[in-house]
């Protein structure tokens, strides 16, 4: 089941607990989800002055003399904040010129709606992440990797594979020479940061768990669209490098009911699963990762 | 098994939740031996996901609507027909996962409350308590299939959202409205449906479409309801006399349902007075003004 965190930071030992009130006055770059600041920084400037409400604070910010209540909408993700306001709560909080800089970026990140928009942001946090250390930024990263490169997906499944070796040269072989070493190393750092990957007693890498499964639900398609862009590029680099029988290619073109789109898709999704269950376990032996990737999209416009 | 991996707010506050399903790891060597796999589907388009659960659920709806009346015409109990309503209502609240944004979730939340004021829950109504609960859900059910997703969420709210080109102010705005348009239509829904004016001579008398007690729980249900949707928007200081006017109507029939009759004598008068109170404040918010 999906669950929804606006508040949540990733990083634990920053975010105070209701029972401890924050004394330490909040640090922007500690965090990846601007609300999740908003909220510690007001509540690290009732520890000074209790009587300083959430209506004061989103006045001061900018939001006029009536919006009561309205700081909760904007901490349930109901209301989004605009360049205006950004710089409203940037001046309250007495942010300087960095961290400014630092707070838009992120908080134009976390309401990006397009792929475009949220890798643009992505790439400033990052660059004004250099030389600071923060467990939820880092932790940001790999997922932001995770779903920006296809070698990482690839990497936890060669893991299972029966005569995996933790040998850069024999993974980049694996992946057919197209990741580098340094890709490697960061990419299972990546998978152990974001707990996909772990180590046995031994040492040896081993995966958390068998099967992973990101549903359509639990998110927005822009978070996925480079990965999936990026498996076609292998597809379709497969089609000219890969033996005819190492590869299948195939499509069904149909002329039909618009209506029909969300039915195949449903059975697209149960066929996935399908396949997962079925392909993906109870194997004699485990010596290849295949990539069997959909596709349904119209080739003609819609009237 | 499940794991809930660290992996957090990319969009919008969504989390991304991984599930580990089917087979249990038997150590690791057994499971690298077997198998494994990555399943990653293509997202949703806020939009376009709510559009998807808000058909859904409708159609779910529409089932536990035709389920009750065939229920009622086999077996001649509303109760049985009062509880499957709930079910349903139940069960489309059980499948709202990320959709609290939309009006239909919104809708089924007060849904439930204005079933369990019926005491549609529990069952055990004498019958004409329960027919009267049975016509009221009956129209709720159209409100929320017709009004609310049809209307408010698939033809209005939901298509606004995906819009990426309309001018942003214009969007900001029309979103802003969508809370008063909603907080109105819902407050008419009980003036269409579950009251009617009679003429006797040269009065107009408010009678209830089945039964006053159950008309006024509903009232009493919804004005808080609307009190809160108007307080969700922007403009709610526009609207603070409806609000206080809200409120006090819910304050002196949650007073009656208790047994104090210092407001009104009977469910006449509470009825008579709802009515007028909804009315006017009906009228209020589609002329857009409140405190003039």
């Amino acid at each position: 089941m999906e669950q929804t965190h606006p508040h949540t930071t990733t990083d634990e030992t920053v975010a105070p607990t209701a029972e401890s009130p924050r004394l330490e006055k909040p640090v922007i770059y500690d965090y990846v989800d601007y609300r999740a600041f908003l909220s510690d920084s007001l509540e690290h400037i009732q520890t000074k002055n209790s009587k300083y409400s959430a209506t004061a604070y989103v006045r001061q910010a900018g939001f006029g003399e009536n919006s009561r209540g309205y700081f909760n909408l904007i901490m349930n993700g109901k209301r989004n904040l605009s360049s205006s306001t950004i710089l409203g709560f940037a001046k309250t909080l007495k942010l300087n010129e960095k961290e400014t800089f630092h707070f838009e970026n992120l908080v134009h990140y976390n309401q990006a709606t397009t792929e475009k928009e949220k890798g643009l942001y992505f790439e400033r946090i990052n660059k004004n992440m250099k030389g600071k250390t923060s467990k939820a930024f880092e932790l940001l990263r790999s997922q932001y990797n995770y779903f920006s490169n296809w070698y990482l997906v690839a990497i936890r499944e060669l893991v299972a594979t029966g005569n995996f070796k933790e040998d850069y040269d024999f993974i980049s072989k694996r992946l057919k020479n197209k990741v580098s070493k340094k890709e490697i190393i960061e990419a299972i750092n990546d998978l152990i940061n974001l707990g996909l990957l772990g180590r046995d007693e031994k040492g040896l890498l081993v995966q958390s768990d068998i099967f992973i499964n990101f549903t359509d639900t639990s998110m927005n398609y822009t978070v996925v669209n480079a990965l999936h862009s990026q498996m076609l590029d292998r597809a379709k680099e497969s089609l000219s490098e890969d033996e005819y029988k190492n590869r299948s290619a195939s499509c069904v073109v149909l002329a039909t009911d618009s209506e029909n789109f969300d039915k195949i898709r449903e059975e697209i999704k149960a066929f996935r699963e399908h396949m997962m269950n079925k392909y993906g376990t109870n194997n004699a032996k485990v010596d290849c990762v295949l990539n069997l990737g959909i596709q349904l999209n119209h080739i003609t416009s819609l009237e | 098994m499940k794991t809930t991996l660290l992996i957090f707010t990319l969009v919008l506050g969504t989390a991304l939740t991984a599930q580990a399903k089917v087979v249990e790891r038997e150590g690791t060597t057994t499971l690298s031996k077997s198998g494994s796999g990555t399943n990653v589907g293509g997202g949703n388009n806020g939009s376009e996901y709510l559009a998807t659960w808000c058909r859904g659920q409708s159609s779910l709806l529409r089932n536990y609507k035709d389920r009750a009346r065939l229920k009622l015409d086999n077996t001649g109990d509303y109760n049985i027909a009062n509880k499957l309503l709930t079910d349903g209502i139940v069960q489309a609240l059980n499948n709202s996962t990320n959709a609290s944004e939309t009006f239909l979730h919104k809708s089924l939340v007060r849904g439930l409350t204005i079933s369990n004021y019926l005491g549609a829950s529990l069952g055990g109504n004498p019958e004409r308590k329960a027919m009267a609960a049975n016509n009221i859900l009956n129209s709720y059910y159209d409100f929320m299939l017709e009004t609310v997703a049809k209307n408010l969420d698939l033809n209005g709210k939901i298509p606004y959202m995906s819009s990426s080109d309309a001018d942003m102010d214009q969007r900001a705005a029309h979103f802003e409205e969508n809370f008063v348009i909603y907080a109105n239509t819902q407050l008419n829904w009980i003036l269409g449906n579950l009251v009617k004016e009679v003429r006797m001579g040269d009065r107009v008398q408010v009678v209830p479409v089945g039964d006053a007690r159950s008309v006024i729980k509903v009232a009493l249900a919804l004005s808080t309801g609307t009190a809160s949707d108007l307080e969700e928007s922007l403009w709610n200081y526009r609207f603070s006399c409806t609000i206080s006017d809200l409120q006090m109507l819910n304050d002196s029939l949650k007073a009656y349902d208790q047994g104090n009759k210092e407001m009104f004598e009977d469910e006449k008068q509470a009825l008579e007075y709802t009515t007028k109170e909804l009315r006017r404040i009906s009228r209020t918010l589609t002329l857009r003004e409140s405190c003039q």
